[in-house]
C-alpha cells in the first residue's frame, strides 16, 4: 500500500520535473474541474435535492412531460434510423460503386457540418411549409411542415455528416481481401455482402445510430423553430429557463435529458468501440471490388442524386432568401439583409462572434492536444478521469452545459475563488472551449495512437525535455490532426447555439442567437443573410488556417535554421 | 580488455519492475549487474524475458518498482531520460519522419546548444564513420532500410554518450544486411570503445558482439559470462538449451575424488576432472553435451544406437540417434559422402569425456532428453 502510494507520488514527481508539461496538466485539470465537472455537479445537486425530487415525480406524472419524453424519443429514433440508413447508402456509393458525380455526392453529404442552426429549418419552412414554394406554389398543397416530420427532416439533414463520415471511414478501412476471400470460397456478391461485409459493419451502424440519437436529442435550434406544437426535452428546458425562469425545473428536465445522453454515449464510446472488428493495420491490400449490379448501382445513384438535389435546394434557397426582399414571397433582389448584418444594427454580433470564437479556438486547440498527449503518453493517477472529463464536453447536451454554467457562476462561487461570470464574454468563451476541446482531444488521441512512441522516446534519449519533444516532434507529426482540430473548434464555436443561449447578455451578441431572434420574429431574410455570412466565415477560416498553419508550424523551420 | 582494472560504469542493484494493478507481472525480478567502462554487454533471452524492460529502466523510460540504477556511483532512479547521458538506438529506428538526415543526427547536439560549426564537424565525422556521406539532405523515407539503421546509430553515436543503449537494432533488417551491420557495430565498438548495453534475442548477434552476455529468463538473470563461458559452461538447462543446441542426459554422481568425478552413462562410467564442480556422491545431475562434439565410433567401441533421422545440409549432416529410448542430436561437420549414415543404420557413438558439462538436476524440470526430438 505504502509502496504503491510512493509509486504514485513518483509518477507526479517525474511529471513535475518537466515544468511546462506539469503546468499544462495543472491548468487543464483545473479548467476541466471548474468548467465541466463543477457545473454538472450543480445541475445534479439542484435537480436531485429533496424538494426537486418531488418535483421530479410531479413532472414525470404529468401527461405533458410524458408526451415531451415520448416526442423526444420518437424524433431521435427517427433521425438516428433515417440518418444511419442514408449515411450508409451514401458511403456505399463512395466505396463500392462506380458512378458519375461521386465527388459531388461526397460534398453534399458533408456540407451540413458547417451550416449554422436554423438555416436548414428556415429553408424547409419556406420550401415545404404552409405557404412553401414547393408545397403551395408548385403543388398547391397546404402542408403543415411544423412537427415531427419537419423536425426529423431538418435534424437528419443537419447530422447526416456524422453518420456518413464514420461509416465511410469504416468501409474504407475494411480489407478488400476479406471480400475476395468470401468470393473465392464460392460466395456470390450478395451472399458475401450479407455474411462478411455487413457483420463487420454492425459496430459502425450501432455507433452511428447512437451518435445521431444523442445529437438529435440534444439539438435545440431546430425544435424551437420547426417544432410547432411538438415539444421535445431540449425545447421544454428552454421554456423552463427563458419562459418560466424556473432553474429548478430546468435542472430536473436537464437530468432527464442528461442521463439517457450519457448512457447512450457511454455505450457508443466503450461498448461499441470494443466490439469493433476493424483494426487499423495500415493500408488495405488492394482496391475494393466495385458492385456492378445495374439495379443496385442505379437505384443508389438515384437516391444520392435526390439527396444531393435536396441539399442544393435547401442551401441554395437560403442564398435566395438572403438576397430577396421577402423570402418566398417577394423575390426582388436586395442587399438590405447583408447591409443589416455587416454594417447595420446586426454587425455587432458579427464582430463579437468572430472575436470570441477566435479567442476560444487556440485555447481549445492547445489544451485539447496537450490533454491528448498526456492521456496517451504519460502515466499519472487521475489520467482516466481527465480522459473521461474531456469527453463529457461532447456527451453532455449543449443546453445542459449552458444551464450548468449559469447555476455554477451566476454568483461568486467555489468559496469566492471564482467571481460571478455570467454576463461576461469570458463565460461565452468558456462555453465555446468546453464544446471544442473534447473534439480536439478525440482527434489528438486518435492521431497519437498512430505514432510509434519510440519516436518521442528517441527525442528524450537525445536530451530533449518533455515540452521540447512535444513542440519539436509531437506537434509536427500530428499537425494534420491539430489543424483539423483547430478548424473544427472554430466552426463549432461559430455555429453553436445551445450552450450559449442562456449565457447571453445585451453586451455580447452571438450570430447564432441573432439568427434565432430574426427567425422567430419572422425576419427570415436577415436570418438567411446571417447564415450565409456564417458559412462564408467558416469556409474562409478553413482556407486561412490551411495557409497559416501549413507554412509556419515552426518545427521544420526551427530545425533547418 | 582487462576488466579487473577498469571502473564500473553502470550498476543495477536488486532491480525490480512490476506491471499491473496488483503488481502481478514481475517483468524484471531482482536483477544485479555490473557493467564496466568500455564493455559491450548483451542482454539475451526469449521474448518476454525482461531484457527490453531492463534496458528501458536503464534508459529511464521506465522507473524501477524497487532497486537502483547506478551510473558512475550515483543513483539515477528518478532522473528523467533526457537528463541521462545515454543514447538509445530503437528497434523501429524511430527516425523523426519530418526531419532530414542531417537534422535527425544533429537533433541532440542542438538541444545541448552546441555551436553550429561544432555541430557540423561532429555530424561530418559521424556520417563518414557510418558511410552516410551524400545522404544528409534526404528525408528518412527516401533511405533504404540499412541506411535508416545507420542514421539511427549515427544519431545516437554523435552524442558521445556515457552509455550506448541498443534495443534489437538489427531485427528489422534482412538476414544478409543483419550480418553486415553486426560486423559494422563490432568494428565501431572496437574502434571507439564505448560502453554498450545491447538487447537481442539472436544468439549469434550476442556471441559475435559481446564482451559478456547476460542470459535472461522470466525476469531473472540465468547466467552472466563471456560468449565462450556461456556456450561451453552453461549454468542451467535453460541457458544450454537457449544458446545453441544441446543434449541432456539425466545421471547420478558415482564417485567424487580430489581431482576427478565420475558419472553413470548408459551403464558405463565416465570420468571428468572435478576442478570446477562441487557435487556429492549420489547426487542427481544433468550431463550436457553439444551435438557437434559427439562422434561416430567407426571401430565399434562406444555406445550402441540407431539412426532415426538424417538431414543432409551440405556443410553438415544433422542426425537424430536413439540410444536406449533416449534421443540425441548429432551434428557432423564437413561430412564425407562415403561416410553418411542412413536412417535405420545401427551405429555406435563416442562420448568424449572432456566435452561434457555437468549441472545440478532441477527436480521440477522433467527429463529434458525425451523432449528433444
Amino acid at each position: 500500500m505504502i509502496r504503491s502510494i510512493k509509486q504514485r507520488l513518483n509518477e507526479f514527481r517525474r511529471i513535475a520535473q518537466d515544468g511546462v508539461l506539469a503546468v499544462g496538466l495543472l491548468i487543464s485539470s483545473i479548467f476541466l474541474f471548474i468548467f465541466v465537472i463543477y457545473p454538472l455537479f450543480r445541475v445534479l445537486a439542484t435537480g436531485l435535492n429533496i424538494n426537486a425530487l418531488s418535483l421530479f415525480g410531479h413532472l414525470l406524472s404529468l401527461g405533458e412531460t410524458q408526451r415531451v419524453i415520448l416526442n423526444t424519443l420518437g424524433v431521435s429514433l427517427g433521425v438516428a434510423s433515417l440518418g444511419t440508413a442514408l449515411g450508409f447508402l451514401l458511403a456505399y456509393v463512395q466505396v463500392k460503386l462506380d458512378v458519375p458525380l461521386k465527388r459531388l455526392f461526397h460534398l453534399a453529404a458533408i456540407v451540413p457540418i458547417i451550416s449554422p442552426p436554423f438555416a436548414v429549418a428556415m429553408s424547409i419552412i419556406t420550401l415545404f411549409g404552409r405557404s412553401g414554394l414547393i408545397t403551395k406554389r408548385l403543388l398547391g398543397l397546404r402542408y403543415d411542415i411544423y412537427g415531427t416530420d419537419g423536425l426529423i427532416l431538418a435534424l437528419t439533414v443537419s447530422f447526416i455528416p456524422l453518420a456518413y463520415l464514420s461509416l465511410l471511414g469504416l468501409m474504407r478501412s475494411l480489407d478488400p481481401a476479406l471480400d475476395e476471400a468470401a468470393t473465392n470460397l464460392g460466395a456470390g456478391r450478395w451472399h458475401a455482402f450479407r455474411t462478411v461485409t455487413l457483420p463487420l459493419l454492425i459496430p459502425g451502424f450501432a455507433s452511428s445510430f447512437l451518435l445521431l440519437f444523442v445529437a438529435a436529442m440534444a439539438d435545440l435550434g431546430n425544435p424551437l423553430l420547426l417544432g410547432g406544437n411538438l415539444t421535445v426535452l431540449s425545447s421544454r428546458i428552454y421554456l423552463a429557463i427563458i419562459g418560466e425562469y424556473n432553474l429548478e425545473s430546468g435542472a430536473v428536465l436537464s437530468i432527464m435529458l442528461l442521463v439517457p445522453s450519457l448512457i447512450l454515449f457511454a455505450i457508443q464510446y466503450y461498448w461499441v468501440s470494443r466490439h469493433s472488428y476493424v483494426t487499423i493495420t495500415g493500408k488495405p491490400t488492394g482496391q475494393p471490388r466495385m458492385n456492378t449490379n445495374p439495379w443496385v448501382k442505379w437505384t443508389l445513384f438515384a437516391i444520392s442524386l435526390l439527396f444531393t438535389a435536396l441539399i442544393v435546394l435547401l442551401y441554395g434557397y437560403i442564398l435566395v432568401g438572403a438576397f430577396t426582399k421577402v423570402w418566398g414571397i417577394n423575390f426582388d433582389f436586395t442587399l438590405d439583409h447583408f447591409r443589416f448584418v455587416l454594417f447595420g444594427y446586426g454587425s455587432e454580433a458579427f464582430t463579437d462572434t468572430i472575436l470570441l470564437a477566435s479567442l476560444a479556438t487556440p485555447i481549445a486547440g492547445l489544451m485539447g492536444m496537450l490533454i491528448a498527449f498526456l492521456v496517451v503518453r504519460r502515466k499519472f493517477i487521475g489520467r482516466s478521469l481527465i480522459d473521461l472529463t474531456s469527453v463529457l464536453g461532447l456527451a453532455v447536451p449543449g443546453t445542459v452545459v449552458g444551464i450548468g454554467l449559469i447555476m455554477a457562476y451566476h454568483k461568486p462561487s467555489l468559496w469566492g475563488l471564482i467571481p460571478k461570470l455570467t454576463g461576461s464574454a469570458f463565460i461565452i468563451i468558456i462555453a465555446f472551449t468546453i464544446r471544442s476541446v473534447s473534439a480536439v482531444v478525440r482527434g489528438g488521441v486518435a492521431a497519437l495512437q498512430q505514432i510509434d512512441s519510440s519516436i518521442e522516446e528517441a527525442s528524450a534519449s537525445l536530451g530533449a525535455s518533455g515540452a521540447m519533444t512535444f513542440r519539436k516532434i509531437t506537434i509536427p507529426l500530428i499537425r494534420p490532426a491539430f489543424l483539423s482540430g483547430l478548424i473544427s473548434s472554430f466552426a463549432r464555436s461559430m455555429t453553436s447555439l445551445s450552450p450559449i443561449i442562456f449565457l447571453l447578455t445585451p453586451q455580447w451578441r452571438i450570430m447564432t442567437a441573432q439568427i434565432m431572434n430574426e427567425a422567430e420574429t419572422g425576419r427570415f431574410g436577415n436570418a438567411a443573410a446571417y447564415s450565409i455570412v456564417l458559412i462564408v466565415i467558416v469556409l474562409a477560416a478553413i482556407g486561412l488556417l490551411n495557409i497559416v498553419v501549413g507554412s509556419t508550424t515552426g518545427a521544420e523551420r526551427l530545425v533547418e535554421s | 580488455m582487462d576488466k579487473e582494472n577498469t571502473t564500473i560504469a553502470l550498476e543495477l542493484q536488486n532491480l525490480v519492475k512490476t506491471f499491473g494493478a496488483q503488481n502481478e507481472v514481475r517483468a524484471v525480478d531482482n536483477i544485479n549487474l555490473e557493467i564496466h567502462q568500455g564493455e559491450f554487454i548483451t542482454l539475451l533471452g526469449p521474448s518476454g524475458c525482461g531484457k527490453t524492460t531492463t534496458l528501458r529502466l536503464i534508459a529511464g523510460f521506465e522507473f524501477p518498482t524497487s532497486g537502483q540504477v547506478i551510473l558512475d556511483g550515483q543513483i539515477i532512479n528518478n532522473i528523467p531520460p533526457n537528463k541521462r547521458p545515454m543514447s538509445m538506438v530503437f528497434q523501429s529506428y524511430a527516425l523523426f519522419p519530418h526531419m532530414s538526415v542531417f537534422d535527425n543526427i544533429s537533433y541532440g547536439l542542438k538541444i545541448k546548444r552546441m555551436d553550429n560549426d561544432m555541430i557540423k564537424e561532429r555530424v561530418e565525422i559521424v556520417t563518414q564513420l557510418m558511410n552516410l556521406v551524400g545522404v544528409a539532405e534526404r528525408m528518412p523515407h527516401q533511405l533504404s532500410g540499412g541506411q535508416q539503421q545507420r542514421v539511427s546509430l549515427a544519431r545516437a553515436l554523435v552524442m558521445q554518450p556515457r552509455v550506448f543503449l541498443l534495443d534489437e537494432p538489427l531485427s528489422n533488417l534482412d538476414a544478409k544486411l543483419r550480418v553486415h551491420m553486426r560486423t559494422e557495430i563490432h568494428r565501431l565498438q572496437q574502434r571507439l570503445g564505448f560502453t554498450s548495453v545491447y538487447v537481442t534475442h539472436d544468439q549469434s548477434e550476442a556471441m559475435s558482439l559481446s564482451d559478456r552476455i547476460v542470459v535472461m529468463n522470466n525476469g531473472k538473470i540465468e547466467q552472466v559470462g563471456t560468449p565462450i563461458e556461456i556456450y561451453t559452461k552453461p549454468a542451467s538447462v535453460f541457458v544450454a538449451d537457449f544458446i545453441g543446441r544441446a543434449n541432456f542426459i539425466e545421471s547420478k554422481v558415482l564417485n567424487v575424488s580430489e581431482t576427478q568425478i565420475s558419472f553413470n552413462l548408459f551403464g558405463q562410467s565416465i570420468t571428468i576432472p572435478s576442478v570446477e564442480y562441487s557435487f556429492k556422491s549420489g547426487e542427481d545431475v544433468y550431463l550436457i553435451i553439444r551435438p557437434e562434439t559427439l562422434q561416430f565410433a567407426h571401430d565399434g567401441t562406444g555406445i550402441k544406437g540407431e539412426v532415426k533421422q538424417a538431414e543432409y545440409l551440405g556443410s553438415r549432416v544433422e542426425y537424430v540417434i536413439e540410444i536406449q529410448g533416449h534421443f540425441f542430436s548429432i551434428t557432423n561437420y564437413n561430412p564425407r559422402p562415403d561416410q553418411l549414415q542412413r536412417e535405420g543404420d545401427q551405429i555406435s557413438l563416442h562420448f568424449p569425456a572432456d566435452a561434457f558439462h555437468v549441472i545440478s538436476h532441477p527436480n521440477d524440470i522433467e527429463s529434458k532428453s525425451k523432449k528433444l526430438v
